[in-house]
């Protein structure tokens, strides 16, 4: 018995030593990870007005309902508007009216994440858009701004949320990184606008761009950058790997600056494309980390029109047109689509730019966001580009193709030149 | 003692009897009146009279029934009574000194010196008392009479068993009081003299034999009973106030003690004094008052004559000097076998504690005070009877509410928090009491399985704070470490012999039903891990037979009748997807000394040894097999209580060397005991934990800033965030992150666990779905419907991103190391249209109004008055200015009738015993 029962207890022993070398932790939850962010329904933006300046609002949206716009400056809600949205899906608003001369917040809760804002700000001398941004809790980017003798630049940060945020602000000129001690650490209260004024802290720098890497909470961004006659808007944006930047002939050659944002050398592919077609070779080159380029547009051939910017690391493209009467800019668009919403073009001096990227013919469908409006209707072949007149009523314009298209906008008129790129609507998938 | 007047005794010669003395001689059992009598009657100093008080007749002697009887026949032509026991034989001169020194001192009740019936040894002198009336003499046992005390003096009390008391003093005083056993009664006699302003002396001169068959100087609970009466009757109200709980707390801590010196009836007896005192309350009051009318001096008066400090913790603190000396004066090697085996069993209250000494260390931050607040290890409810009343069928307002009991662990800590007052620490009085049940269960489970040496309760150190007690806390489950100390008493009394009479059965069921119940509440499923250390037992234990097994099918059934209340109201889930999981991963060097261990013992021990080692073996495999499935919660739980046990005996059996002195110890059992202290050495690790395990607390101070943030905290919830093991209780899983609901300031053990989620629960869900996909602006309006005030974030989950860009939750800096939100949307749990209701544990009230209210918790239709559906949330009326919650029948019932039969098995296993097995 005995010696059975010292076999009995030797086994167990190691079947014992078999389960626990064996044991697996026991059940741990399944967190998952965490969803793909949703494309946010709501947009913020700084807006800029100043005195005798009127500021248009202009609200576009593939979703009828409600639309709660408030604005806040001074850590307090200034003004609050809410519309509502028809099946048309545009509206517009003066916002200089509602806050005055302010320099405000302004969020958009719109029905749907396929909407998009814009801000058109006109009065005597400036002519000025910006679109309003999903908000990013990573970096933002800014690139090709100026502080060239006679510029001024100012970078305003919007924190029209109810948390503060901190900011560090990168920036990078022609001297590779370049920055100020101020920029470290930039406080920018709930509910508030912080402007900075580069031009002072950074001054007479040819080209310089801007980095906004945010510690804590989310801020939008935007570069105002003034001559004595006008005054260029361009909204920060987040970086990716693909741009889309219209070209408009204005007489004077458009700057394209790429500013490479992940701190690595990347490679760049720039593709042209104008009236009658793609044009040239593509141009390629590396950027170092820590600079930025600025592109010779010249390079690439007469007549373009648009390019496209594809780069092997996260980047930021945009557009500058800096001449005697003009100072307008905008971020490139970082994909192509086969729909489009574009707030902001209208009335006279207005121009939808159009760019067909594929190998394939597009069929473009150009539907005014008012009611009753008919829609317009052309092809743009394959590797061309469009411009298309748009002088009617209404806030904006749906865009649609049978292909992936990239639509851009001006608005020229006696004050300047402002320019934007629509909002991509994004499919299932996307 | 202190003698305010001495003078030196001298022998008394003929007297002139002015002094006229009356004689009771009281009737005491196992006296002989007759012999007394004659002795009375042989004293040199006359006495004028003789009586007996007593139920005995003697020819020519008056009888009575009490010494007032008596008293009621004499009038003033007699001085003084002189008290004398049957039992005692005074000298001829006893009566002569004592009337002398009464008369010389002006003294109102003397007394006499006592020796014992060959007169060599001294039985009194004359007593002091400590303020708590516990008498001491100062003299050693057996103490020679070299007359080194015989001085006059005024003393405390004097022995009852021969004393001469001023007739008017002892008729004013009542007489003796009937109620008093002779010792109590004596003292008692002494304080109130005392307190009429009379002086209380001892005449050594007056020497008295006494054979002690009346049990004089022998304490019972009696004679405690009676001096708690005598302190009850004299001392002012103010004293009383703090010494009767003074009191209380010093015979607990006598009785609790005296437990590990073999000495379990001291604290029975304390029990018993302080219930027949309760019982005889009235008397005492009216006593009392009757002292109040002879009343001359302050209690000042009898602090004089008591001695500073506790006799009873003196005695304590002396006999276990006495204890700790052998240990340090014996000198193994030349001593017998019968000596070795008496030594032995006199060592065991010296390792028991040392053991308890070592585990107090281990467990210091939850003895000493409240729970830390972290995973399952929360502070308790203050209103732990609406606890109790979740338990019953009422509802149970964990996360956003549901009808689920609460756990049976909650529930037990709740009746005992009731018992204690309401008490919210009394976590500390459960957790000590775990550890030292458990430590003497431990050695009575080895005991009965044949490890006798007192180096088996060092086995409760591996079982109570090593590798399984560990891997419980560092769940975070306190119930379950509470458990373990239960585990070994379920095993023992299911393997122990049924007793032989039907009184000592139905002890012993009341008895098992105790143990399975707190098994069970603390750890549910390990009452089936319990029942499979009995098969174990059975199995490798010669001489442990099949009726074990029935006893714990028996035993097994009381424990899920206990309960019933809870597997009435939840699913199987509760048992594995909820609760606190037990990892089982312990280190390799303990799993390998544990291996060595047992393989070492088992090719080298007897077979009794290998045996038990079998018992531990299969306890720890079963555990670790448990473990191999993955499973969770309460199972995790119950297997990790078994293993705890196994790890042990396994250690137990692996000290055992002990076991084998008729055969030399080999090298191998040495190599077995070195493995066993190395498992024993690695549990004490645990020491600088100082929580057996138990986490860190986490969020005492977390949620403090509620209570000053929320008008009414009840009405307000937060909403935590962060990974599960960051969270107190259960939590839900979301997109990459775990949450979960808490009410108030401070996360309660009433809420730890959380049921399935209901409608509400899942509306949660979805609405933190969309807000986690950074899709929300206004995230706190959709929070606001569940009364979420603050969103907490403890970890770096990407859910605190998303709060960034939103409008209507306010980061504040209110805890350090995580992220706070106010909800600026929040409406609170009870939002009525009457105005302003405060919340309760369930419902609440407010202003009485034509409106409703729309209570924030699951919908349940047993919410009232005037209930509706509202979403999925309730809407009852405002009309009564009350919420009420009508509790499910079924569930009230069966907790009333387990608690009724808890009553009744607590009564049966205390009253009801037979010692002697079949």
């Amino acid at each position: 018995m005995t010696s059975v029962t010292r076999v009995v207890v030797g086994l167990m022993v190691l079947v014992s030593i078999a389960f626990w070398t064996q044991a697996p932790e026991l059940r741990q939850p399944d967190l998952g990870i965490g969803p793909d962010r949703a494309p946010a329904s709501s947009v913020a933006c700084p807006v800029i007005t100043g005195r005798d300046a009127t500021s248009d609002a202009l609200i576009a949206s593939q979703v009828p309902g409600p639309v709660a716009v408030t604005a806040s400056a001074g850590g307090t809600v200034i003004e609050a508007v809410d519309l509502e949205l028809d099946d048309s899906g545009g509206a517009g608003f003066d916002l200089g009216a509602a806050v005055g001369a302010f320099t405000v917040g302004l969020v958009a809760d719109l029905p749907d994440a396929a909407g998009a804002v814009s801000i058109l700000t006109t009065s005597e001398g400036v002519l000025a858009a910006s679109n309003c941004t999903p908000p990013v809790t990573g970096e933002v980017a800014i690139a090709g701004m100026s502080t060239a003798s006679g510029e001024s630049l100012d970078l305003v940060l919007a924190n029209p949320y109810t948390n503060d945020a901190v900011v560090e602000v990168r920036t990078v000129s022609e001297a590779g990184v370049d920055s100020a001690s101020e920029l470290e650490s930039v406080l920018v209260p709930a509910g508030s606008v912080v402007s900075v004024d580069l031009a002072r802290l950074l001054p007479l720098r040819t080209r310089l761009s801007i980095r906004i890497i945010p510690e804590r909470g989310v801020v939008h961004a935007a570069a105002v950058q003034s001559s004595s006659n006008e005054r260029a808007i361009v909204e920060a944006v987040e970086p990716d790997q693909e741009w889309f930047l219209p070209l408009p002939n204005t007489g004077t050659s458009p700057i394209v600056t790429i500013l490479p944002t992940g701190g690595v050398e990347v490679g760049f592919v720039v593709d042209a494309y104008g009236e009658s077609g793609p044009i040239g070779e593509s141009l390629e080159g590396t950027i170092p980390a820590d600079q930025h380029i600025v592109l010779d547009v010249a390079q690439l051939g007469d007549g373009v029109s648009a390019i496209r910017v594809a780069t092997t690391g996260l980047s930021v493209a945009s557009t500058m047109i800096e001449s005697d009467d003009i100072r307008a800019g905008t971020p490139g668009a970082p994909r192509a689509a086969s729909e489009w919403l574009v707030p902001g073009p209208g009335g006279i001096g207005s121009v939808l730019r159009l760019v067909n990227p594929s190998g394939l013919d597009a069929a473009v469908v150009i539907q005014p966001l008012i009611a009753g409006a008919d829609a317009e209707s052309l092809t743009i072949p394959a590797g061309s580009t469009a411009n298309v007149a748009v002088s009617g009523p209404g806030s904006g314009y749906l865009v649609r193709a049978d292909g992936d298209i990239f639509v851009a906008w001006s608005v020229a008129g006696d004050a300047g030149l402002a320019l934007g790129v629509g909002r991509p609507v994004l499919t299932a998938g996307e | 003692m202190v003698a305010s007047m001495t003078s030196v005794s001298e022998p008394t010669g003929p007297s002139e009897d002015d002094t006229h003395v009356a004689c009771a001689v009281l009737e005491v059992e196992g006296g002989h009146v007759a012999g007394t009598v004659e002795a009375v009657r042989s004293s040199v100093y006359g006495v004028d009279r003789v009586a007996v008080i007593g139920s005995e007749v003697l020819a020519g002697l008056e009888g009575f029934d009490s010494i007032d009887a008596m008293l009621a026949t004499i009038g003033s032509e007699i001085d003084a009574v002189w008290i004398v026991h049957s039992d005692a034989r005074p000298r001829p001169d006893a009566l002569g000194a004592l009337v002398a020194e009464m008369d010389r001192n002006h003294a109102s009740l003397v007394g006499s010196k006592i020796v014992d019936a060959t007169g060599v040894h001294l039985e009194s002198v004359g007593s002091a008392t400590d303020v708590f009336g516990e008498p001491y003499s100062g003299l050693d046992p057996d103490e020679v009479d070299l007359e080194q005390y015989d001085v006059v003096r005024d003393v405390a009390s004097v022995s009852g068993v021969s004393t001469l008391v001023r007739r008017d003093l002892l008729r004013g005083l009542g007489g003796l009081d009937p109620a008093l056993p002779p010792g109590a009664a004596g003292q008692d006699l002494s304080q109130r003299a005392r307190l009429a302003g009379s002086r209380v002396m001892i005449v050594p001169s007056s020497e008295v034999r006494h054979d002690g068959t009346c049990g004089h100087d022998v304490s019972t609970w009696q004679e405690r009973a009676g001096r708690y009466r005598a302190m009850l009757k004299v001392y002012g109200v103010v004293t009383l106030i703090w010494l009767i709980p003074l009191s209380l707390i010093i015979g607990l801590i006598d009785g609790i003690v005296r437990i590990f010196l073999r000495q379990p009836r001291r604290l029975v007896d304390h029990g018993l004094a302080v219930a027949w005192n309760i019982w005889r309350f009235p008397g005492s009051l009216r006593a009392r008052m009757r002292v109040r009318s002879i009343r001359h001096v302050g209690d000042e008066e009898l602090f004089r004559y008591q001695l500073p400090g506790s006799v009873l913790l003196r005695d304590l603190g002396a006999d276990i000097g006495e204890r700790f000396g052998w240990v340090i004066d014996a000198e193994p090697g030349v001593v017998t076998q019968d000596e070795i085996e008496s030594e032995s069993s006199r060592a065991v209250p010296v390792v028991v504690a040392i053991t308890l000494a070592l585990l107090a260390l281990a467990a210091r931050g939850v003895l000493f005070r409240p729970l830390p607040a972290e995973r399952f290890s929360l502070p308790l409810e203050h209103d732990w009877s609406s606890v109790l009343a979740s338990y019953a069928g009422s509802w149970n307002p964990a996360g956003l509410g549901s009808l689920e009991p609460v756990h049976p662990s909650v529930a037990f800590t709740s009746a005992v928090q009731g018992m204690f007052g309401g008490w919210p620490a009394v976590t500390t009085v459960i957790t000590a009491a775990s550890l030292v049940l458990g430590t003497i269960g431990f050695g009575r489970l080895m005991g009965r399985l044949g490890i006798d040496g007192p180096s088996r309760y060092l086995g409760g150190i591996a079982m109570l704070a090593g590798t399984f007690a560990t891997a419980v806390g560092r769940g975070g489950d306190w119930a379950g470490l509470v458990a373990i100390g239960a585990m070994p008493w379920f095993v023992d009394l299911c393997i122990s012999a049924w007793p032989g009479s039907w009184r000592g059965r139905i002890g012993r069921v009341g008895a098992l039903f105790l143990v399975a119940t707190a098994l069970a509440s603390f750890a549910p499923v390990a009452l089936a891990f319990g029942a499979v250390g009995v098969i174990a037992v059975s199995v490798f234990v010669p001489g442990v037979g099949t009726s074990s097994l029935l006893t714990m099918i028996l035993g097994v059934d009381l424990g899920v009748f206990a309960l019933s209340p809870y597997l009435a109201g939840v699913g199987t889930a509760a048992f594995t997807d909820f609760g606190p999981d037990v990892d089982l991963i312990m280190s390799p060097w303990v799993g390998g000394a544990l291996a060595a261990a047992a393989v070492l013992m088992a090719v080298s021990g007897s077979r009794r040894v290998v045996g038990v080692m079998g018992v531990g073996v299969s306890m720890v495999g079963v555990a670790l097999g448990a473990a191999l499935f993955s499973v969770g919660g309460d199972v995790s739980v119950g297997a990790a209580v078994l293993g705890a046990l196994g790890s042990g005996v396994i250690v137990a059996a692996g000290l055992a060397v002990d076991q084998e002195r008729s055969i030399a110890a080999s090298a191998v059992q040495w190599l077995a005991v070195a493995a066993s202290v190395f498992v024993i050495g690695a549990a004490l690790t645990t020491i600088g934990n100082g929580r057996l395990g138990l986490p860190e607390d986490a969020w005492t101070d977390r949620l403090a800033f509620v209570a000053g943030l929320s008008p009414d905290p009840e009405s307000a919830r937060t909403l935590l965030v962060g990974l599960p093991d960051s969270l107190p209780g259960d939590s839900r899983i979301g997109n990459g992150y775990a949450y979960r609901l808490v009410s108030g300031d401070s996360v309660t053990l009433a809420e730890a666990r959380l049921a399935p989620p209901r409608v509400g629960d899942r509306v949660l869900s979805e609405a933190l779905s969309l807000i986690d996909r950074g899709d929300v602006l206004e995230p706190g309006e959709l929070l606001a419907p569940f009364a979420v005030q603050w969103v907490m974030v403890v970890d770096e989950v990407e859910f605190a991103d998303v709060l960034s860009a939103q409008v209507d939750l306010t980061e504040v800096p209110l805890s350090e190391g995580v992220r706070v939100f106010r909800n600026e949307a929040f409406v609170p749990r009870l939002d009525a249209s009457s105005g302003v209701w405060d919340a309760g544990y369930v419902g609440g009230s407010g202003p009485a109004g034509p409106g409703t209210v729309r209570v924030a918790d699951n919908a349940s239709v047993r919410f009232g008055p005037g209930w509706s559906q509202d979403e999925w949330a309730n809407r009852v009326s405002a009309s009564e200015g009350t919420i009420t919650y009508e509790p499910v029948p079924i569930r009230r019932t069966l907790a009333l009738t387990v608690v009724s039969v808890f009553v009744s098995a607590l009564l049966a296993s205390i009253g009801l015993r037979d010692r002697r097995p079949r």
